[in-house]
């Protein structure tokens, strides 16, 4: 199973997991690693991504997302 | 002779790479008080063994470090709060709402920022901005003021720039004021004279191998305080009750934490364009006050006092305090 491997493996080398938040639509910017990273939500309102860098400015610093899934 | 006048500009461009300064000012304001300034810290080198003579300075580090008011114009506004606070969003479609977020992450692209003093130019290259202070008092115009922290610096020729326009720009209405105490019944204010709005970074820029300079990241605070005027409704009175007995309109023991509340302020663009504005938000019940009971006097006169406070970051993370800014800025910063 692809998650027994990711929880086998090192956390630095896991590959990230697919996380589905709700958020308002628009253009979002942040940074994580020290890159700047830009990413769009759709008028639907979700957005499902396996990106560490999308869900750590999420995460850390969004109000108002609903919902955490895999 | 022509004398030189005191007049600043105030130039800011987000650059496209750490160490490389961006070209000319994205945004230019007018500066009603401060300065950004070269610093060279020094310090004395070790005496002559034999003779104990002195034998002058070394610089430990240099880089440039100011602190500058201006009025808070709507545009470069934004690209001020990004680089305070860390995370953006834009969506709608004229006038354009930009959401602005607390990250522990400062921005990956600093400002480049120009500062004339007079006649005089100097360009300050991969700055940071360490402390972002908004101020506002009724039907006056906001100010911000900005602390900014530069990895390097040097005289420069006058950029090319073009200075924001002097209106419109927002202007404090305390009508719009909303504060509520941790009460059943949330407390909406009409009488809030005045407001400031701080984001304290407090990031320390530390000299590596070589003296490569690099920042360490920074703290995440937020603070918010207001001078309010009690009035016969129970307004503001709720906030004292609320602080010293954990419960309004009740006795009550002593509450061992701070009372909660929150804060919501919206800051209009100009009276007939309530389309344009500027929201600073404390979420749910996450900003932290206190405040004194005030004292009587025989002289005639309303009773006022400071509400003050900490916004802390919820328990199930997320932001301290959201800013939405509308303006005319068609993408993010």
């Amino acid at each position: 199973m692809a998650d027994d491997d990711t929880k086998a493996s090192d956390e630095a080398d896991a590959t990230t997991k697919k996380k589905s938040y709700k958020l308002p639509k628009g253009t979002y910017v942040g940074t994580y690693n020290s890159q700047e990273i830009t990413f769009d939500v759709p008028a639907s309102g979700t957005i499902s991504t396996d990106d560490a860098g999308v869900q750590h400015i999420i995460e850390s610093s969004w109000l108002g997302f609903t919902g955490e899934g895999s | 002779v022509t004398a030189s006048r005191k007049f600043g500009v105030l130039g800011i461009a987000k650059q496209s790479s750490v160490g490389t300064a961006a070209a000319n000012p994205t945004y230019a304001m007018p500066v009603i008080s401060g300065n950004m300034r070269p610093m060279k810290d020094t310090d004395l080198l070790p005496r002559n063994g034999t003779t104990q003579a002195r034998l002058g300075y070394f610089t430990k580090t240099a880089h440039g470090t100011g602190s500058v008011t201006t009025l808070a114009h709507p545009a470069p506004l934004g690209l001020l709060l990004y680089e305070a606070m860390g995370t953006q969003a834009v969506s709608g479609a004229g006038p354009y709402t930009h959401t602005f977020t607390m990250s522990d992450d400062y921005p990956a692209l600093p400002l480049t920022v120009w500062s004339k003093v007079g006649d005089s130019w100097w360009k300050f290259t991969d700055t940071y901005i360490s402390k972002l202070a908004l101020q506002g008092t009724t039907g006056e115009n906001l100010q911000v003021s900005i602390d900014f922290e530069s990895f390097t610096y040097g005289p420069s020729a006058a950029p090319t720039y073009t200075l924001e326009t002097e209106v419109p720009r927002y202007k404090y209405i305390g009508s719009t004021t909303k504060l509520e105490a941790n009460s059943a019944t949330p407390v909406v204010l009409t009488n809030v004279q005045n407001v400031m709005w701080e984001v304290d970074r407090g990031p320390e820029l530390r000299y590596g191998p070589s003296l490569t300079p690099t920042i360490i990241t920074p703290d995440r605070m937020v603070n918010f305080s207001c001078g309010l005027t009690y009035d016969t409704t129970q307004q503001g009175w709720d906030f004292l009750e609320q602080a010293y007995t954990g419960t309004v309109g009740g006795g009550g023991s002593p509450d061992q934490g701070y009372s909660s509340g929150s804060f919501d302020i919206t800051f209009g663009r100009h009276l007939q364009d309530a389309a344009r504005s500027l929201q600073i938000t404390g979420n749910g019940q996450n900003w932290q006050y206190t405040l004194d009971r005030p004292d009587a006097e025989v002289n005639p006169g309303v009773l006022d006092f400071d509400l003050t406070g900490i916004a802390v970051n919820p328990a199930g993370g997320g932001t301290e305090t959201t800013v939405v800014l509308k303006n005319d800025v068609v993408a993010v910063y």
